[in-house]
């Protein structure tokens, strides 16, 4: 049969195909799903019990579901209504024993019909033979006969078989599918361990290696690539180095191809883990190494020295990485920003600015800007790595490793992250938007630092008394009415020059996603990479049109999930954060609107870092809301 | 999508039995302005087959043809799961070619037999058979071809039998097979012993099915039923693509909707509702995720959601509270859009499998014998 599509053929071989790689479709989204389930069917508690059956409910609605998944749930789900088997003396609520042997008794013709039948070439060998076959009880399948041919069978009776077919499930089914579980069943606990492995030999032999690199420059005056020049070392490395490279230098470049390839394979199927492994060496290496503007200077001396060299010890880990893995740069970038991200919030709830862990975490965020400043001056150097290919696919190359989109994105992110006037972190969105491409981009960007400069100097003022704080915060606030009014005109003239498009026409439901990057259906996109990430799929009771204040401007939230994090903010008395993000971010607006890539975002407002649509009328709310605020 | 090829190209592995052109003509030339063909007759007798060459019979003396298709399992024009109501204007000279069309109006039942829910399956070809005499009776009226399910049996009798006393047909061609035993009952079956006479006006047209159908046994055809399905889900959704973009196999177009950006909505603002099944509101996105739906439309009736396509729930952010499905449906349709419909029309397992793009859906180590 042929097909106008020309699928058909190529059907007889993708059945073939996926035969041969035994993938079936499960209703499951990964195996700690069937895991969690699992436990919480057979476990002791009620309400995990209920959780198991829910779920399984749900795989039953997604179609693929194992009979013997089905079947055990039925069973456990019959005898929770069994006073029997609950243990309850009060028996006034449950059902009739007719009742309960009829539900058992199906459920046990649905097992013996499901599991045997499946396996028996009909007509072939008789029932019980089959059932042998599988070692089912023999109980059962008389009980089926009984209860389809004959009487129902009493409850006594089918009582002890329910019982009797749990154990042959577990041992049929559940036990060894669990064993079957594929490697990933190595907990994560021994996936760090043994990426931090990796990554520590990393960064041993990269660090042996320089030592005699250094060396062996030292001893014969050999020229040096300057990518792989650190900074100077205290002596005693340096020597004992030397000492090692003569010995074995052949030795150690084995053991560190050997490394890199660990890493990289840990790499290609754990990203994620491993990057944010790495992420944390490098903090911590940062955090121990008493970090300035001047740690690249090699005049430093003593104590500091050798703290300092460990985080440039992994430095040169993520280079060398990056090297054969561009992307890991990228993924890095990000996994910074969403640190800085987190930090931030965490800044928001507690407020008080002049605690000890908020200085803790102060300098945290501060080594991670400068960490993702870092981070970005390399993805700039990316593009000479490939110099010995040609100048085309060098370009190809860079748009296959860095695409725009991923840029802009991480852009994006940064700025948003920016907004606590975060100096490294704007230099490094200048620096990202070069990178882009845009020159226009990167007009705004300076215009953007511009406004933002009363709210450095605000953020700088904290320490200050509170008359000239409450002073700033006027100010910051008058801006923002300001700036508020000017966006109620852009729309109004926005409106005037799209007459055709009425109030609902311009209302559009469906759109399609801005950005997209390919990942496996069922699974959401990271911005970069083709892996994508498993989606958190609990749903949030919904709690219809949550109107949430944020000091005194409302809002009205129609997303059901972030709900939360608005109502921890508007719990703050003090806290003016939100008002003059809400300001800075309808600046970033006003400056995207004349962007055409912001076409999506139009009639949009950033609320908490979220676009919101934006009517006049609430525009005017919260105009008025800043009013009555000065 | 219509038929990609124009040319003529008879269909050379099907051959039209005698019988078969007669009763068609019969149909075509009968002294009633619009006929109203009923065909039906137990799986494998080729009533699909038949249905499709009537069409192209009836459509040498009309403009259009209206075909409506009961057979959830085996849609013809539509991909599987839906009961739709099509406007046929184009004579399709390979009857071997699946072809997918926009139905003029159509309903998602969401499974591939009517018997989990034969009652909503009744109220939905009731209501696509009204829309089709409120709607095309006014005008030069067009023909009406009614192509049936294959169970003749027990429920899926009693479902035929309905669907006869409620549509006034005007024939009622009967693929009949050798094994007696599988044939639906002589004569006009759908009448009650009394007035047999009564319905004097429609006529029973009782054909044999073509014999090199028993060669084939029905083993292998039912596992060609499910690739079937598969073929037609992959050709519907292969129209979210302009049909000039190169995708012709199963992988490029796996890869294609893969990378294909989807549409964003927010939860907030569509309904979900799960057919077959019952799902726990907190756990509804557990059974949406990577699933085909149907698009419905709620606001304008409620009991009968009207369906404008299938998608496919690609993935769901909870943090930005938005859905993200694939479907080839029009935006300016898809703006009336505000209800999913769950059913259990499985993904075909080929598009979650692209290399280096596996979905999590799909595993490996699964104890075969469950």
């Amino acid at each position: 049969m042929e097909s106008m599509l020309g699928f058909q053929e190529q059907e007889r071989n993708d059945v073939v195909d996926s035969k041969s790689h035994s993938f079936k479709l499960v209703p499951w989204m990964s195996w700690d799903e069937w895991k969690f389930v699992r436990g919480s069917l057979f476990s002791s508690s009620l309400d995990s019990v209920a959780f198991a059956l829910r779920r399984i409910s749900t795989w039953r609605s997604r179609g693929c579901i194992p009979v013997a998944v089905d079947v055990t749930a039925s069973i456990v789900e019959i005898q929770q209504k069994d006073p029997f088997f609950r243990n309850e003396l009060d028996e006034t609520a449950s059902q009739s024993e007719e009742l309960l042997a009829m539900l058992y008794c199906m459920a046990i013709v649905r097992l013996v019909n499901g599991v045997v039948e499946k396996t028996r070439e009909k007509n072939k060998i008789s029932i019980g033979e089959a059932a042998d076959a599988i070692g089912i009880p023999r109980m059962l399948i008389d009980i089926r006969h009984e209860g389809s041919h004959r009487d129902l069978p009493s409850l006594q009776l089918v009582r002890l078989a329910s019982t009797k077919a749990l154990d042959w499930l577990i041992s049929y089914y559940w036990e060894p599918q669990a064993k079957a579980i594929p490697v990933q069943n190595n907990k994560t606990a021994n996936l760090r361990k043994e990426i931090k492995r990796s990554l520590r030999e990393v960064s041993l032999c990269l660090k042996a290696k320089q030592m005699s690199k250094l060396s062996s420059a030292h001893v014969k005056g050999k020229r040096l690539k300057p990518t792989e020049l650190l900074p100077a070392r205290s002596k005693f490395l340096f020597l004992a180095a030397g000492k090692s490279s003569h010995s074995n230098s052949a030795g150690s470049k084995k053991l560190f191809v050997k490394a890199m390839k660990n890493a990289l394979r840990l790499y290609s199927s754990f990203s994620t883990e491993l990057v944010y492994l790495l992420l944390e060496y490098l903090l911590n290496a940062m955090e121990t190494s008493n970090l300035t503007e001047h740690s690249e200077d090699p005049q430093f001396v003593g104590s500091t020295q050798n703290n300092s060299t460990a985080f440039d010890d992994w430095k040169s880990v993520v280079l060398k990485l990056s090297r054969k893995e561009p992307e890991l740069l990228i993924i890095l970038s990000q996994a910074v920003l969403e640190k800085i991200e987190t930090n931030e919030t965490m800044n928001w709830k507690t407020g008080d600015h002049q605690s000890p862990v908020d200085s803790a975490k102060a300098r945290r965020s501060e080594l991670l800007s400068y960490l993702f400043e870092w981070l970005v001056e390399n993805l700039k150097t990316l593009k000479p790595v490939g110099s010995k290919e040609s100048a085309e696919t060098k370009a190809s190359k860079m748009e296959k490793h860095l695409p725009r989109a991923t840029v802009l994105g991480l852009l994006q992110r940064c700025l948003l992250a920016s907004m606590h006037s975060n100096k490294q972190l704007a230099a490094s969105a200048v620096t990202l938007a070069q990178l882009a491409g845009g020159s226009s981009l990167i007009q705004k960007l300076k215009k953007l630092a511009l406004l933002e400069q009363p709210a450095i100097l605000e953020a700088n003022s904290t320490g200050l008394n509170d008359q000239t704080f409450l002073s700033q915060q006027e100010y910051s606030i008058l801006e923002a009415k300001e700036k508020l009014e000017s966006i109620k005109l852009q729309r109004m003239q926005r409106r005037h020059e799209q007459p055709g498009l009425g109030k609902i026409g311009t209302k559009r439901r469906w759109s399609v996603a801005k950005s997209w990057t390919p990942c496996p259906i069922g699974m959401l996109p990271h911005t970069i990479g083709f892996s994508g990430k498993l989606p958190a799929l609990d749903r949030v009771e919904s709690h219809g049109e949550a109107v949430v204040t944020v000091s005194g401007i409302k809002e009205v939230s129609d997303k059901e999930s972030n709900g939360k994090r608005e109502a921890e903010v508007s719990t703050e008395k003090m806290d003016w954060t939100p008002v003059k993000k809400v300001a800075v971010e309808a600046v970033c607006r006003v400056q995207n609107e004349s962007d055409s890539t912001a076409q999506g975002i139009r009639g949009h407002l950033m609320i908490d870092g979220v676009w919101k649509k934006v009517e006049d009328r609430e525009l005017f709310d919260i105009a008025s809301a800043i009013k009555l605020m000065i | 999508m219509a038929a990609a090829s124009d040319t003529e190209s008879p269909s050379p592995q099907i051959f039209i039995p005698n019988e078969w052109s007669t009763a068609a003509d019969l149909i075509a030339c009968a002294p009633v302005s619009f006929p109203i063909a009923f065909v039906c007759g137990p799986k494998n007798s080729g009533k699909t087959t038949f249905s499709r060459h009537l069409v192209n019979v009836l459509l040498q003396r009309h403009k259009r043809v209206a075909f409506l298709d009961t057979d959830v399992g085996q849609t013809e024009f539509t991909p599987p799961g839906l009961l739709a109501l099509t406007v046929i204007d184009k004579i399709t000279p390979d009857l071997t070619i699946p072809c997918v069309k926009t139905p003029a109006r159509c309903y998602f039942f969401g499974d591939i037999s009517s018997k989990r829910d034969p009652t909503t399956y009744l109220t939905y070809i009731k209501a696509l058979y009204d829309h089709y005499m409120e709607t095309e009776i006014q005008g030069a009226g067009l023909p009406l071809v009614i192509n049936t399910p294959g169970w003749v049996k027990g429920i899926g009798y009693e479902i035929l039998v309905e669907m006869l006393r409620y549509i006034s047909v005007t024939h009622v061609v009967k693929l009949q097979r050798s094994v007696l035993a599988r044939n639906l009952p002589d004569g006009p079956f759908w009448l009650n012993e009394g007035d047999a006479d009564a319905d004097a006006v429609t006529t029973v047209i009782e054909i044999n099915a073509p014999s090199q159908n028993h060669l084939t046994s029905m083993a292998p055809m039912r596992k060609d039923a499910r690739l079937l399905r598969d073929l037609r889900l992959m050709a519907y959704f292969r129209q979210c693509f302009p049909s000039d973009t190169s995708i012709s196999t199963i992988k490029e177009l796996s890869r294609a909707l893969a990378s294909h950006p989807p549409y964003e909505i927010p939860i907030s603002s569509i309904k979900i509702k799960h057919l077959h099944c019952q799902v726990a509101t907190t756990e509804s996105f557990y059974s949406l995720n990577a699933t085909i739906v149907g698009m419905a439309i709620n606001s304008v009736s409620e009991q009968l959601p009207q369906c404008v396509g299938l998608g496919i729930v690609r993935a769901i952010d909870t943090f930005k509270g938005v859905l993200y499905v694939i479907t080839p449906v029009p935006p300016h349709i898809l703006e009336d859009v505000d209800l999913l419909l769950q059913g259990l029309i499985q993904i075909p397992i080929s598009l979650l499998q692209v290399q280096g793009c596996i979905s999590p859906y799909l595993s490996t180590n699964v104890l075969s014998s469950s």
